[in-house]
């Protein structure tokens, strides 16, 4: 191992997560090398001086009686706690969040466009017949999507068809999707429409340009491994607010960057 | 009960016995609120220490770190077999800490270096803040607004509350590549800018 390969793995070694095998690689080259021992020992301190950072935070008794009174018996908090087992009321909020987040991605095109393109946009407002597991084409290595998606199905929003519906993968067929909790899937349906009116929107301001249009997929990238992960999870768990919660903020961030990509492009334009 | 794998760890900072954090977990279950007060105890410091480093905001942090409270108690019941209460806890406030820097764009379109002011002088003129020095503190700070959101989650779990990989990824839902990569980036930034004012550090 040489000094180039310690580097990339001194992060890793610090925080002692290498495999056993690197990790007896690593510490034999730092017994050996005394520049890479100095980089080692200097990464030492700065975490010892970042443990010594401190907050101006209190969390004592003031904190606790604060939020006793939000679980005292009788009050709503202190409800739920109990209704939650089976009825997911939890998810009612969450899912008002993601809503509100959908409506403002969609209501930020219908700004960002004129014209003959607000027609199209109108007929392109999120409808029951949506359909789940749109994603864009853009994969990230090792993260498989939960459903494969294809592009030969135009959707109404007249754009290309950039709206997908899922197709069975052989090999996976005998596996049903699983089922999302109502609320959440109608949640996804939302975020997805958004999502396809947004790239729509994209791609209608990239034009031509293949560059500019691969560009602006690039940094999605990770945010579809991220729900993809965070649907799995939530596949697995459908009673795991956390599931829940990552999931929805997944797409949530999506949208929030696709609206920026839009005001980006626009600005580009003027 | 799905809470019995739950990682011992006893808490008894209240009680003069020590009660684990599963057994508080049951006790709240079966009717007992004020066995919350076990969990609150043992994770209160981290968890607001963390949503601090996401929002940069004493008050916002500490109401924040208030409703990841509330909210974990109203999900207890649905705590999975397996799950670690820390993680899961953790999950909880990153996702209220996001959802809160989230509501603040939307309503002023500000960044979060904006939010993220500068603690008071009186924040930091309490004696169990000048361990480190009021300058560095403020420089950790400042660093620590610089970065992006992500990063500055990844690097907070990592740096200070000393989660593992796999603990940030169960609690950020980020794959683990992203992990790594963030908190390798997030190092170098927060070096560059923390770096001048120490000594000997890389």
């Amino acid at each position: 191992m040489n000094c180039d390969n310690v580097t990339l793995l001194l992060d890793e070694y610090i925080d002692a997560e290498l495999a056993d095998a690197d990790r007896r690689l690593v510490e034999a080259h730092l017994a050996g090398c005394a520049l890479c021992a100095e980089a080692c020992e200097a990464l030492e301190r700065e975490q010892a001086m970042y443990a010594r950072y401190e907050r101006p935070i209190e969390t004592g008794d003031a904190m606790w009686a604060a939020i006793r009174s939000r679980i005292e018996p009788g009050s709503d908090s202190s409800n739920v706690i109990r209704r939650s087992f089976g009825s997911r009321r939890w998810m009612a909020p969450l899912v008002a969040a993601a809503c509100l987040t959908v409506i403002s991605g969609v209501g930020y095109v219908a700004w960002q466009s004129s014209g003959p393109q607000n027609e199209k946009l109108a007929t392109a407002a999120p409808g029951p017949n949506d359909r789940p597991h749109v994603f864009e084409g853009v994969t990230t290595p090792g993260v498989e999507p939960p459903v494969a998606t294809v592009v030969d199905h135009p959707t109404p929003t007249g754009s290309g068809g950039t709206v997908s519906r899922p197709r069975r993968v052989k090999g996976r067929d005998d596996q049903a999707p699983a089922a999302l909790p109502v609320p959440v899937a109608d949640a996804e349906r939302r975020y997805i429409a958004a999502i396809a009116l947004l790239r729509s929107e994209i791609d209608r301001t990239a034009g031509t340009d293949a560059t500019v249009r691969d560009s602006s997929r690039k940094p999605l990238g990770d945010l579809d491994a991220n729900i993809q992960t965070a649907r799995r999870a939530v596949e697995q768990n459908p009673d795991d607010p956390i599931a829940v919660n990552s999931m929805l903020s997944a797409y949530d961030e999506k949208v929030e960057t696709m609206q920026r990509l839009v005001a980006l492009q626009a600005r580009n334009d003027r | 009960m799905s809470v019995m794998r739950l990682s011992i760890r006893t808490i008894g900072r209240r009680d003069a016995g020590a009660v684990s954090v599963e057994e508080a977990a049951e006790r709240v279950l079966a009717g007992d609120p004020d066995a919350f007060r076990h969990i609150f105890d043992r994770f209160s410091r981290p968890v607001t220490s963390f949503i601090f480093d996401i929002v940069g905001r004493r008050d916002l942090a500490e109401e924040l770190a208030q409703e990841t409270f509330v909210r974990a108690y109203r999900g207890l019941g649905s705590l999975r077999d397996g799950t670690k209460l820390s993680t899961w806890l953790f999950g909880i406030a990153k996702f209220t800490a996001w959802e809160a820097i989230r509501a603040e764009r939307r309503r002023g379109s500000v960044g979060i270096d904006e939010i993220a002011e500068m603690p008071s002088e009186s924040d930091y003129a309490r004696p169990e803040v000048q361990l480190l020095g009021r300058e560095l503190n403020g420089v950790i700070h400042e660093a620590l607004a610089a970065l992006d959101d992500d990063k500055r989650t990844v690097f907070s779990l990592r740096i200070f509350q000393q989660k593992s990989y796999d603990e940030i990824v169960d609690i950020t839902g980020f794959t683990l590549a992203k992990v790594k990569t963030d908190l390798h980036r997030a190092r170098s930034e927060m070096r560059r800018r923390v770096g001048p004012y120490v000594e000997g550090t890389v």
